[in-house]
């Protein structure tokens, strides 16, 4: 068993160490499966695959999301600036999350990716998102004749 | 495998023109379960459309499990094409929601008789569709109150969890319901009769909560079962439909409700004329009892003239029988009937207020909306009379403290209704564990000058 101490750090893979609150980490259940089944001696918990710069966003999500008093319409606020990232680093907070088990985590990524593809035409998805048309013109043809009816 | 190394040389061969493409956009990193649940939430049409996005995309929409149809007033018959074509490619084995929307075009149902059999069609073959992939939400809406049941393909789907119909009229003859699994279920633009009603309940041994909306038909809504906690009615009847469904004169029943386990119960907006009576809901702790009745002189489709005043007195007799129902409610809201009843028979207001306070104050209540009622009293006898019946002299000085502090209370005429509920929710925050009365104000016909 880990010793009681208050908190718990959490290593990353470029050796950042972020200190929690035992209530705060133990709320997900893969650290609450660390702390309880793992013999440590220590309280440092390796994170192998996350690296600091999204660890530091996972976590202001974490502390954001256990305040206590802290209201609907301020998480909203909060959600909205926290989303403000770049495809490749939600990527990354989506795998950190999945790593994790944060299934409130995953679900506000998975969210954002929707609300960036919803209402635009292809081409623009794939702009917005740097997706390369690996199709030829004669097998992006095709696929447009075969789903016609999706394009009336 | 195959594909993928394909797809690699590609990429490198247009990485020495472009760098910003070397590697692979981040979205398409996604594994493919992910991008299919983001499609999934997609409306169906886009979905769709993302297959020529790229080769990881080509085949992901024929995996959404989840479906959103609606289908235009301008471009039905596209709307139908493609509606039938997306189930034709799925190849999804189960199904968490499905969404059919018509009722854009219930309108040209009315009118276009071929549309209506191809909208059946349609339907019968979402249903289906939906029903053999272990569908756990469907909504539905439909096109007519009248003249569409809903189809016999779901009758017996045990994996459906939620229920959401608009625009149909309850089951074809014969109907043997049975939805295991169902918990919630909201109706809405439907009329149902007692029968689908019985067929309903009797069907659904699982159901926690019922919400109709906009609904005809049915005078009695008898439910048994333990589990069921939450009913919600709102609106009676459909606006230009089923004006006849009532007799001769045109004169609504009463609405019965016997719900013994039921613990939340809302009765809301406009009732016309239909008198709503609470037979047993011995079990409700949170009861919102907001509805309007209009004067029966107001009523369209009223034939004979009947007295207003015998009319209101029925009905002042029913709100007084039903709130005694309630005694047991922890959270009230109720509407305005007492202010606007009074002056015909204050006695019996006095009377049932303090019946009220008597078998539901044991611990304190917020009184003031009581200061409220009793303010009309004239002075503050009325309370203190009301008041002493349960037994506490501080309660009484709490409201002879807020008669003063509230200003509405001297200035009935301009007071606002949101004032009131604002009021009461501080009263009700400062002592959360006190059994809570919120009164609002709602519109209830009067037997004034007007009519």
């Amino acid at each position: 068993m880990m010793s009681l101490g208050k908190l718990i750090t959490l290593k990353t893979n470029d050796n950042e160490e972020f200190k929690l609150d035992k209530t705060v980490a133990v709320k997900l259940e893969i650290i609450k499966n660390i702390v309880q089944d793992v013999d440590c001696t220590s309280n440092v918990i390796p994170l192998p695959n996350i690296d600091g710069k999204t660890m530091t966003k996972v976590v202001k999500y974490w502390k954001k999301h256990s305040e206590e008093g802290v209201t609907e319409v301020q998480l909203k606020n909060f959600d909205q600036d926290f989303l403000k990232m770049s495809h490749s680093e939600l990527h990354d907070v989506h795998l950190a999350a999945k790593y994790l088990d944060d299934n409130q985590l995953k679900e506000v990524i998975i969210q954002e990716f929707l609300d960036r593809i919803k209402g635009k035409p292809i081409e623009e998805i794939r702009e917005v998102f740097g997706i390369v048309n690996d199709y030829t013109p004669e097998e992006e043809e095709e696929v447009r004749r075969e789903n016609a009816w999706a394009f009336e | 495998m195959l594909r993928n190394s394909k797809k690699r040389k590609v990429k490198l061969r247009k990485s020495k023109k472009q760098k910003v493409t070397e590697e692979e956009a981040p979205i398409n990193k996604l594994p493919d379960a992910v991008l299919v649940k983001i499609l999934s939430l997609l409306p169906t049409e886009e979905a769709f459309r993302t297959c020529v996005i790229s080769k990881k995309w080509q085949t992901l929409p024929t995996l959404i499990y989840s479906f959103n149809f609606n289908c235009s007033e301008y471009r039905e018959r596209e709307d139908l094409s493609f509606i039938h074509n997306a189930l034709e490619h799925s190849r999804s084995s189960t199904i968490k929601k499905f969404e059919l929307d018509l009722t854009e075009c219930m309108d040209l149902c009315q009118l276009d008789y071929n549309l209506k059999f191809d909208f059946d069609f349609l339907v019968n073959r979402c249903c289906s569709f939906a029903v053999e992939r272990n569908v756990e939400s469907l909504v539905l809406g439909l096109y007519s109150p009248e003249a569409c049941p809903l189809p016999e393909s779901l009758y017996t789907c045990s994996s459906l969890i939620t229920l959401d119909v608009t625009l149909c009229c309850g089951f074809i003859d014969d109907a043997v319901i049975s939805w295991n699994s169902l918990k919630s279920i909201t109706l809405g633009y439907v009329v149902f009769t007692d029968e689908d009603m019985v067929k309903l309940l009797s069907g659904c041994p699982s159901l926690e909560t019922m919400e109709l909306y906009r609904y005809d038909g049915f005078r009695r809504v008898e439910i048994n079962s333990s589990k069921f906690k939450t009913l919600k009615l709102i609106d009676y009847g459909i606006p230009g439909v089923k004006d006849e469904l009532d007799g001769v004169s045109g004169v609504r029943d009463e609405l019965e409700i016997i719900a013994p386990h039921l613990q939340n119960l809302e009765i809301s907006g406009d009732f016309l004329d239909v008198k709503c009576k609470l037979v047993d809901v011995s079990s409700v702790v949170n009861a919102k009892i907001t509805y309007n009745n209009k004067c029966i002189n107001h009523v369209p489709n009223v034939n004979e003239e009947h007295n207003c005043r015998d009319y209101h007195q029925v009905l002042y007799s029913l709100i007084q029988e039903n709130l005694q129902k309630l005694c047991y409610a922890t959270e009230l809201t109720i509407g305005n009937w007492f202010t606007q009843f009074y002056r015909l028979c204050s006695d019996f207001i006095c009377s049932s207020v303090s019946s009220f306070i008597g078998s539901a104050a044991t611990s304190f209540i917020p009184l003031f909306q009581f200061y409220r009622l009793c303010s009309d009293f004239e002075n503050g006898e009325g309370i203190k009379n009301l008041v002493n019946p349960s037994n506490s002299v501080d309660l009484c000085s709490q409201v002879m403290r807020a008669s003063s502090s509230i200003p509405f209370v001297e200035d009935k005429e301009n007071l606002a209704p949101d004032k009131v509920v604002a009021d009461i929710g501080i009263a009700g925050k400062a002592r959360a564990s006190a059994k809570i009365l919120t009164y609002l104000e709602t519109r209830f016909a009067a037997p004034n000058p007007g009519c």
